[in-house]
């Protein structure tokens, strides 16, 4: 009897609605936790440590991977690849998604159409399209550079070329991926009252103006949401580069993510080493997400 | 000198059969007020939208200022627009706002700055400069889209519904300014709304619609006193005209099956004669001021009398206005507060037969 009681007033104390939210976010705690948070704990840990894949030899070594760090020119060029990277991404990309969402915010069946079409590399694998540019970029046995001799150019080696690969890389990446800006923007665009732009209209503005004056402004929250996931996403590049040059020509497209990768789980085995690397990229990418977060709201409090 | 004229106006949307606006003809004159009223969906909206460019025309001659401007782009019309929303630009301060149009068009910057203070301590918006709209209230809101139309100095002002989303008592006092910038500032006006105390408080001719169709242009005083059909006249005033559909026998109108029986005046019978309605049915339309319940009054119109029973009453102070019903006929009496009754009351009144409308049962339109 006691016992039914119990359990009835457990049962509506977790049907209350601020108690019942924890029990449907309690799933995703968990796996949060468990493949997110933990390992960050772990891994910021094992950056002071010397250890090894096999956990033999483990020893305490303090600061002395980070000073490693500082003269690993490898290391700290990996880095400014990953920059160069997300110099070239974020921003073509960001503008590519918000240029089709305001092309295409009206629902006629043709812009439907594009905004699928647009959408489908979104759905592809990283690892699968950069297989496919691989093979289409070939200096060899390439269909584009094929179609580039046929018209009398002379086609770089797009991936095997210093200065080519980075760019390349950025653009495939672009291609995959700015469905989902100009998705996230289209929902942003759509919800933008279309009085104000009869009302910019009879101002006497552009079709270019509109886009500047009222488009860009009242998406500033969506826009602020998809740099900051843009430039975490880019920070972190790895799949493209892994399949394409692999790092290479001579480590110049090597990422900070793909030599952490080479570190830790290629020989030498070094895991210390590598969350070490690791820790360093998580602390830029923090500084980053934060200093762009700050911006973006302070940039939507200007525009209330 | 600014004029607007709609000649033989259609307008039909993509995938409707049906014309949202039809054979709209109308000649504005410089600085008159011109306010388009009708119910929702009558087309006067669209009929405004077309003017401003917004909307294409179907069909018709749109002429601004004798120049035919069928497809002249908005911002080439010469036309300052107030949306009922507003429409303003959130992320812009009053100040920018007011001055957007201006920067569009590239007017120097003094100028602007000349133009905008003006316009501010007009409206009385000058402290306002720096906000943002979301730190306004309604009123101020729409002044500012007045201030918006009115830094452009155009010749022609387009109003769409501008009050509709102000509570009552803003809407009256916005109301009588919008009246005066209209004077002081002679612009060439035309305003939309469902309102129709709007319509008679501010216009200088109203433009009465009804399902794309215009069914009345004329003065406050004519739409009132002489509508032109059943919808006008039942459209215009309020509460509303009453209507009885009666027979008419060469000397009475009678109802039979609500016992209503009333007595013409020789001339209006004699008339109505004429006109072919012996023997037929007619609609008589009477304003609820002209059925009077004063005994003085009763009694003097013995003939045109009739029996009825109060159902609903409401004292508004000064007057009250009886729903009454005479068997299953209804019908709203506006009297004098000291005849105000409780529902239930059995009261009698008569109507005052100089007053009345004539209007023929199948087209509905007046009877001259």
């Amino acid at each position: 009897m006691e016992n039914t009681s119990r359990w009835s007033r457990i049962k509506s104390y977790w049907n209350r609605p601020n108690h019942v939210a924890y029990i449907f976010i309690l799933p995703s705690l968990i796996a949060l936790l468990l493949f997110a948070f933990i390992p960050v704990v772990i891994g910021l840990g094992m950056s002071f440590f010397n250890v090894n894949i096999f956990f033999n030899g483990t020893k305490f070594v303090g600061l002395q991977n980070f000073v490693r760090f500082l003269s690993d020119s490898r290391a700290i060029n990996s880095i400014w690849h990953t920059v160069y990277f997300t110099v070239l991404e974020t921003p073509v990309q960001v503008l590519v998604g918000v240029l089709c969402a305001a092309a295409l915010s009206r629902n006629t069946r043709f812009n439907r159409f594009c905004r699928s079409t647009f959408y489908i590399p979104v759905v592809c694998s990283l690892t699968a399209i950069g297989l496919v540019f691989n093979m289409l970029l070939d200096p060899n046995i390439g269909w584009f550079p094929h179609l580039l001799t046929r018209i009398g150019m002379t086609a770089p080696d797009f991936f095997g070329n210093a200065h080519w690969a980075m760019p390349t890389i950025a653009f495939l990446t672009v291609w995959k991926s700015f469905g989902v800006t100009m998705i996230i923007m289209l929902t942003a665009v759509q919800a933008i009252s279309p009085s104000l732009y009869e009302s910019a209209e009879m101002d006497g503005a552009s079709r270019a103006q509109q886009f500047f004056h009222v488009t860009i402004p009242q998406c500033i929250p969506a826009l602020g949401f998809c740099v900051l996931t843009n430039l975490t996403g880019s920070m972190q590049v790895f799949d493209q580069i892994f399949v394409t040059t692999g790092g290479g020509p001579n480590f110049k497209t090597e990422s900070t993510v793909q030599y952490i990768y080479n570190r830790g789980f290629a020989a030498p085995y070094e895991l210390g080493y590598a969350s070490t690397v690791a820790t360093v990229l998580f602390i830029i990418i923090a500084i980053l997400a934060v200093g762009s977060n700050l911006y973006m709201s302070h940039k939507e409090q200007q525009m209330r | 000198m600014s004029s607007v004229s709609l000649e033989h106006i259609y307008k039909q949307y993509d995938g409707s059969d049906e014309y949202s606006v039809t054979d709209f003809n109308l000649e504005v004159k410089d600085k008159e007020f011109i306010v388009f009223v009708g119910p929702s969906g009558c087309g006067k909206s669209t009929t405004l939208r077309m003017i401003s460019g917004l909307e294409e025309i179907t069909k018709g001659t749109l002429k601004i200022n004798g120049e035919v401007a069928n497809n002249k782009a908005p911002k080439d019309r010469d036309i300052a627009m107030v949306f009922q929303n507003y429409a303003l630009y959130p992320h812009m301060t009053v100040y920018q706002n007011m001055a957007f149009g201006l920067k569009m068009r590239k007017y120097d910057k003094d100028e602007i700055d000349k133009r905008v203070k003006h316009a501010a301590k007009i409206l009385g918006l000058t402290e306002f400069l720096p906000k943002r709209p979301s730190a306004l209230s309604g009123g101020q809101r729409q002044r500012v889209a007045l201030g918006r139309a009115i830094v452009r100095d155009a010749p022609i002002f387009l109003m769409d519904e501008p009050l509709s989303n102000l509570d009552a008592k803003l809407r009256v006092s916005m109301r009588t300014e919008i009246a005066r910038l209209h004077r002081s500032l002679d612009t060439t006006t035309i305003y939309v709304t469902h309102d129709q105390t709007e319509a008679m408080t501010m216009a200088d001719r109203i433009v009465v619609m009804k399902d794309g169709e215009v069914q009345q242009i004329g003065t406050p005083a004519e739409v009132y006193d002489k509508p032109a059909n059943v919808f006008v006249g039942g459209f215009i005033g309020a509460p509303p005209m009453n209507f009885f559909t009666l027979d008419f026998d060469g000397k009475y109108l009678t109802d039979a099956d609500n016992g209503i029986s009333l007595l013409l005046k020789p001339e209006q019978a004699t008339k109505l004669d004429e006109a072919g309605y012996d023997g037929k049915q007619i609609i008589l339309g009477i304003r609820p001021e002209n059925i009077h319940v004063d005994e003085a009054f009763v009694q003097a119109h013995p003939d045109t009398v009739l029996d009825g029973e109060i159902v609903v009453s409401e004292l508004l102070g000064n007057e009250s206005q009886l729903y009454c019903k005479v068997k299953n006929h209804s019908y709203i009496a506006k009297v004098n507060a000291r005849d105000h009754e409780a529902p239930g009351t059995k009261k009698t009144a008569s109507l005052d037969l100089d007053t009345v409308h004539f209007f023929d049962p199948t087209t509905e339109l007046v009877l001259k």
